[in-house]
Parts: structure tokens; C-alpha cells; sequence
């Protein structure tokens, strides 16, 4: 009679052993998977990191480039032979710069230039001076 | 236990248990021996520049900067060696020979440059042909977008970026960068894969910038005028800078021969390397005058309307001083206005040697000025006790001393501002790279040299010289210019060479309160004429008319 007790009381201990050892196991595994899976996602978040870092370097190396040909072009040698090899401007030799005084009653400012057909007919003296304002500047 | 020992699922878990711990222990803490050996099969680091710091003008555009370039290189253990006449075929002149007969044979290592920094497009056609062991990395390379434009003062770098003169030597420390550490991962083909350097590394701070006093405009016209001023008189060497007077900031700095800091082969010519404006000892001449005046009017040597007589040579000791023509009875102005070497030098054998070497000194000369730049020569003033005989006469008249023409301009500036001798400064502005302001040029008073009266004295006297006096050629209608000539002998081998001559002009503008003072010197003018009347005071003019015109 006695084995018969100890054997019913060992049965239960060991299914609940059994049941316990399971469920550690299963615990186990689960965490590592979740740890695996963790991993995994932050292996993507990196790549796409990388991704996203190597556009802003494209775009910087885009935007230097810009830059650099932006400085070219506000060069002012360029501007200059730009203009005057290719515009055919010159440099304006005998340009003066009048300043007129801002009022109501200030005469209109024409060019300074002799009149054309009219040079030299009276010495010198243009007949049509007589009937063009001059602006006269004060310094 | 025993039971529990007697399952072979015990056993099976056990084993289970002891490979996952052993590959737990693999994973977080791996065998040192193993790590390096990964290391060395499958990632390399290399050091590759970076931006270095942008160089601006006045205005704020960029003068130099850095751009992105790519450079080749060859991993030996995926590299074909018969590849190599492909590399040639594509870099032509950037793969020397000596390289090539390299890569036409094994190698060892496992990293080798091919070509530095060529342009992406060119890099980009050579990997399309997708060669083995043939890869790319991506740098930086400085360029000067408006070319030779202030070359000197910008100077130039070297492959890696470091500075080796001008600016981009002087200013190495705020403009370098440290290069970026670059980890390439290698797969079972050899293809790199560019990992996160950039999160990975450790955040530095990044390149300073400079903005500088330059002109831009201005800058390109003194160099144009200066470069056909050369084309026409063929001189040795020739020299151009502006200052703002009032306070030495440099508006313009031109040197003659040049070179182009985007291209390298015009480097070679050690003459084009040299900066004239700070490199180049010369004696003044007649241009100097103006300050030995000033200095003998301050200390009471001469008098305003003292008289002096000029036959057109005169015996000092044991010198002989000769002027072009005999000046005859002149009032002590007119010894500037006619350039009278004669009745200078009746000035300068006055002065005390201790007192004159001391005072010039003062003036800045025979030492450094100041100026943010390297390789600035000092000058030479003949010490106290070589002032004998006919020394003192001939400094007078801007001989036997010698000095840059940076510190020619910036003692003018001095005669004409009120009497204050300013430390000359290029860069207005420099900050680190997290953008703090850490220097700013600033007008600093070395020394009160003269007074007021005696600076607005021999203003109006130069003023004189340009509406009736040598320098005729200089004077403009736009804007009332005062100056000086020069036309100074050369000397070697301690004695004047006939037919060598510095033509110069020094110039200021307006004469009533300038605000900039421009010197151009001609050294040793071979053609057309050598007087600095001449040769020098029409380029000035031509310079102050164009600047007058373009910067309305």
C-alpha cells in the first residue's frame, strides 16, 4: 500500500515539473525571437539611414557644384569680357554723370551731343541749341 | 533526478543549451584574433578630405572653395593586372607611367590610389566599364571659380588640401577640415559598400570661412590694367595695391608674373609664385619723398617757404646726386612737385642718423606690417652707423633703402590720413566652423607719425604734383587725384646698372579726403619708356577711371 501512495504523489510532481520546464522553455524562445526580430528591424532602420545619407550627400555635393559655378558666373572678369567680347559694349570713354536736383521747375536734360546736319553751320553755333533746354548741374 | 537524468530530451536540451550559450558568447563577446581577422578580409578604412573652408570677397562671393571630386583607387586582391592599359586608355596624363608598369603586375596591400580627384563625369566612364577591383570614392577638391583672380593672396593647396601659400597657408588652421574616416565593407565579389561614416564618426567641427577687404571689382580692374601695362613695357616683375587710407584695409592686391591656381603647370615658374605687393624689396625712388618730407617738416628741418637751389647736381661727401635737369631757385613745395633730387638731398644730409633710422621704423619700415599674410619680406633701412657720406642724401631721394611696395602704400597712407600709420589687414572677417566670429580686421594705429597739419600740408603738395607737377599723366577729370612718380635705379652688386630703372606712381583719390591710395610699380621696364611719369601714372589713371565707372 505504501508504493502505491508514493507513486500516485510522484505523478503530479512530475507533470507539473514538466509543465513548468515547458513553460520556461517557451518563454525562452519566445524572448529570442523577439530579440531576433528586434535586430532584424534595426538592421532595416540602418539601410535606410545609409540611404537617406548618402541623398543628402548627393544633394550637397550638388548643391557645392552650384555654388561653385554660381561664383564663376558673378565673376567680374567674366562679366566684363562677356560684355565686351560678346555684347560688344565699351568702356565709356567720355561719359559724365550730371546730377540733376529733383524739383517742379527743373529743366528737362537732353544729350549733350551736336544736333545732326546743323555742326559747324554757324561756326560752331547750333541753331537748334536755340530751341533745347539745357540742364545745368550743380555740384 | 535520476529519471529526469535518464530522458533524452534532458540530453537534447542540454546540448541545445550549451550551443546557444557558446553562440551567445561568440556574438556579444567574439574572440579578439577572430574580430581582427574579419577586419582585415572584409572592411577597410581610409582617410578621404573634406570640405575645407570657403574664401569670400567683400561682397561675399566665394574666391575659393571646395567641390566634389572623385578619386580612384585599386583593392590588389580582386585588381586584374591585365587591366591596366584600360586605366591608361581613360586617365591618359593623370596615370604616369611608372604607376602603370605598377598595376601591370601584382600587388600587395590591399588599397592603392590610381588618380586623385578627377572630375565625376570622367570617373563615372571609367565604372561603367565596371573593372574588377576598380573603385571609386568621392572627395573633395578645392577649386578658385574666377581663376587667376588674386591668386597670390588666395595661394594655392596640395593634393590633400593643405595649404602651402597665401591665404590658404597662412589661415591653414581655420580652413582645414579634418578628413572624415571612411569604412568600406567588401562582399563576395569585391563590391564596397559605403557604410554610415558620417553617424559614425565622431562629430567634428567643421571648416572656418574668411571674408576679406577685397574689392572685387576693383581687384579685377587693377589686375586688367596692370596686365596690359606689362604687355606694353615688358617689365621683370610688377606690383599693384589699394588701400583704404583711413584705416588699411586692402581693396585690391595685384603681382606680376601670375599664375592660375586651377592649374598647376603654371606653377612651376618659381617667378610666378613670388607676391610682389609683400615679397618684393625694391628701392622706392622719388615716391618715397612725400614721407622724408613729411618727416623733415614734422621736426622743424625745413621751413614752408624755405628756398632751395638746384644746378642739377650736387657733390654730398662722396656721392654725386644728379636730377634730370637743373630745377633752378624752387620754394620748398616745388622740391615734390618737380621731383627735385638735388634739393632733397640738401634735406636729408640734416637729419640725425639715430633719430631718421628710428622715425623710419617707425613708418614701418625694415619690419613686418602686419598684414594676415605669409612670406612678407621685412625691407632693408641701413642701421645708424652706415649712415655716412652720401647715404642720408640718397635716402632722401628714395635710394638705398630698401622696402615692399605694401609698405610703401601703407607709409603714404600715413601722409595723407592725418599723420596715423595703420596696420595694413586683408581679412575682414574669419569664423570657426560652428560660425563664431573668432578675428575681425579692424583699423589699428601703429604710430602717430606727423601731425594733421603737416599731413594736409603735403597733401596739397601732392595734389600739386598731379595737376602740374611729374605726375600730369595721372591726373583725371572725374575726381581730383593727388600722388608721386618714381623712377628708381636698380642696383647690384653694390652699384646702380645703367638702363635699369622701377618705374612707379603712387596715388590717391580724393584729394581733398582720400579714401584710397593705390601704388603700381614696373620693375625694370624694357620697353616703351621706363620714367614712372610715363609708364606707371597713366596705368594709374586708367585704373582709377575704370573703378570710377564700373562701381556707380
Amino acid at each position: 500500500m505504501p508504493s502505491t501512495s508514493r507513486s500516485r504523489k510522484s505523478k503530479p510532481r512530475s507533470g507539473r515539473t514538466h509543465s513548468a520546464f515547458a513553460a520556461v522553455a517557451v518563454l525562452l524562445g519566445v524572448l529570442v525571437m523577439g530579440l531576433g526580430g528586434i535586430r532584424l528591424f534595426n538592421m532595416n532602420l540602418e539601410q535606410r539611414l545609409t540611404r537617406l545619407n548618402e541623398t543628402i550627400e548627393n544633394y550637397q555635393e550638388i548643391e557645392l557644384d552650384l555654388r561653385n559655378n554660381m561664383a564663376s558666373l558673378l565673376s567680374p572678369s567674366r562679366v566684363y569680357s562677356v560684355a565686351s567680347a560678346k555684347m560688344g559694349m565699351e568702356n565709356g570713354v567720355a561719359v559724365a554723370v550730371v546730377t540733376v536736383p529733383a524739383s517742379a521747375s527743373s529743366p528737362v536734360l537732353v544729350a549733350s551731343r551736336p544736333v545732326k546736319g546743323t555742326k559747324g553751320l554757324l561756326g560752331g553755333f547750333s541753331l537748334a541749341g536755340l530751341f533745347q533746354k539745357e540742364a545745368h548741374a550743380q555740384d | 533526478m535520476l529519471r529526469f537524468l535518464k530522458n533524452v530530451w534532458t540530453w537534447l536540451f542540454l546540448a541545445l543549451a550549451v550551443l546557444a550559450l557558446r553562440l551567445a558568447l561568440i556574438q556579444v563577446w567574439p574572440d579578439p584574433r577572430t574580430v581582427s581577422q574579419a577586419s582585415s578580409q572584409y572592411w577597410t578604412q581610409i582617410s578621404i578630405s573634406t570640405s575645407r573652408g570657403i574664401i569670400r570677397d567683400s561682397h561675399g562671393a566665394a574666391l575659393a572653395m571646395s567641390v566634389p571630386a572623385t578619386s580612384l583607387f585599386i583593392d590588389p586582391q580582386y585588381w586584374d593586372p591585365a587591366k591596366a592599359p584600360e586605366l591608361k586608355a581613360f586617365l591618359k596624363n593623370l596615370v604616369s607611367d611608372e604607376d602603370l608598369e605598377r598595376f601591370s603586375k601584382p600587388m600587395k596591400g590591399r588599397f592603392a590610389w590610381v588618380a586623385r580627384k578627377v572630375s565625376p563625369e570622367l570617373a563615372a566612364r571609367l565604372l561603367s566599364k565596371k573593372i574588377a577591383g576598380l573603385y571609386a570614392l568621392k572627395e573633395r577638391k578645392r577649386v578658385y571659380p574666377q581663376g587667376a583672380l588674386l591668386a597670390h593672396v588666395l595661394g594655392f593647396c596640395d593634393i590633400d588640401d593643405e595649404g602651402l601659400a597665401g591665404l590658404e597657408q597662412s589661415w591653414q588652421d581655420i580652413l582645414y577640415s579634418p578628413p572624415q574616416a571612411k569604412i568600406l565593407a567588401r562582399d563576395a565579389a569585391g563590391q564596397g559598400i559605403d557604410l554610415m561614416s558620417l553617424q559614425r564618426a565622431s562629430k567634428a567641427m567643421g571648416p572656418g570661412e574668411l571674408v576679406l577687404t577685397i574689392d572685387p571689382v576693383l581687384q579685377m580692374v587693377v589686375e586688367k590694367r596692370l596686365k596690359e601695362a606689362t604687355d606694353e613695357y615688358k617689365p621683370k616683375w610688377a606690383a599693384a595695391v589699394c588701400l583704404d587710407p583711413r584705416d588699411g584695409a586692402v581693396l585690391a592686391s595685384a603681382s606680376w608674373p601670375t599664375f592660375n591656381p586651377n592649374q598647376r603647370k603654371t606653377l612651376k615658374d618659381p617667378a610666378t609664385r613670388v607676391n610682389n605687393v609683400i615679397g618684393r624689396v625694391y628701392e622706392p625712388g622719388s615716391t618715397l619723398k612725400p614721407v622724408i618730407m613729411s618727416i623733415a617738416m614734422e621736426q622743424g628741418l625745413v621751413r614752408e617757404n624755405e628756398v632751395f637751389h638746384c644746378a642739377g647736381r650736387v657733390r654730398v661727401a662722396d656721392g654725386v646726386v644728379t636730377d634730370i635737369k637743373a630745377h633752378g631757385t624752387q620754394v620748398l613745395p616745388d622740391l615734390i612737385v618737380n621731383s627735385c633730387n638735388v634739393g632733397m638731398a640738401q634735406i636729408g644730409i640734416r637729419f640725425k642718423p639715430r633719430f631718421a633710422y628710428d622715425n623710419l621704423k617707425q613708418w614701418g619700415f625694415s619690419s613686418l606690417s602686419g598684414i594676415e599674410l605669409p612670406a612678407e619680406e621685412v625691407g632693408l633701412v641701413s642701421t645708424p652707423e652706415q649712415w655716412r657720406g652720401v647715404v642720408p642724401a640718397n635716402i632722401a631721394i628714395g635710394q638705398g633703402i630698401g622696402m615692399t611696395p605694401l609698405q610703401l602704400a601703407t607709409a603714404l597712407s600715413a601722409v595723407v590720413n592725418g599723420g596715423l600709420c595703420v596696420r595694413p589687414y586683408i581679412v575682414k572677417e574669419a569664423r570657426d566652423g560652428q560660425g563664431k566670429v573668432i578675428y575681425r580686421g579692424k583699423a589699428f594705429v601703429k604710430n602717430v607719425v606727423i601731425s594733421k597739419k603737416t599731413s594736409d600740408w603735403v597733401r596739397t603738395v601732392m595734389r600739386r604734383v598731379v595737376t602740374s607737377g611729374t605726375g600730369k599723366a595721372a591726373n583725371s577729370p572725374k575726381v581730383a587725384v593727388g600722388g608721386k612718380t618714381g623712377t628708381a635705379q636698380v642696383a647690384e652688386h653694390g652699384k646702380y646698372v645703367r638702363g635699369r630703372f622701377v618705374a612707379s606712381f603712387a596715388g590717391f583719390w580724393p584729394a581733398e579726403d582720400p579714401d584710397h591710395i593705390m601704388l603700381i610699380v614696373l620693375g625694370e621696364p624694357s620697353r616703351k619708356g621706363h620714367l614712372g611719369g610715363a609708364i606707371a601714372a597713366p596705368a594709374f589713371r586708367a585704373i582709377l577711371e575704370d573703378f570710377l565707372l564700373l562701381s556707380r
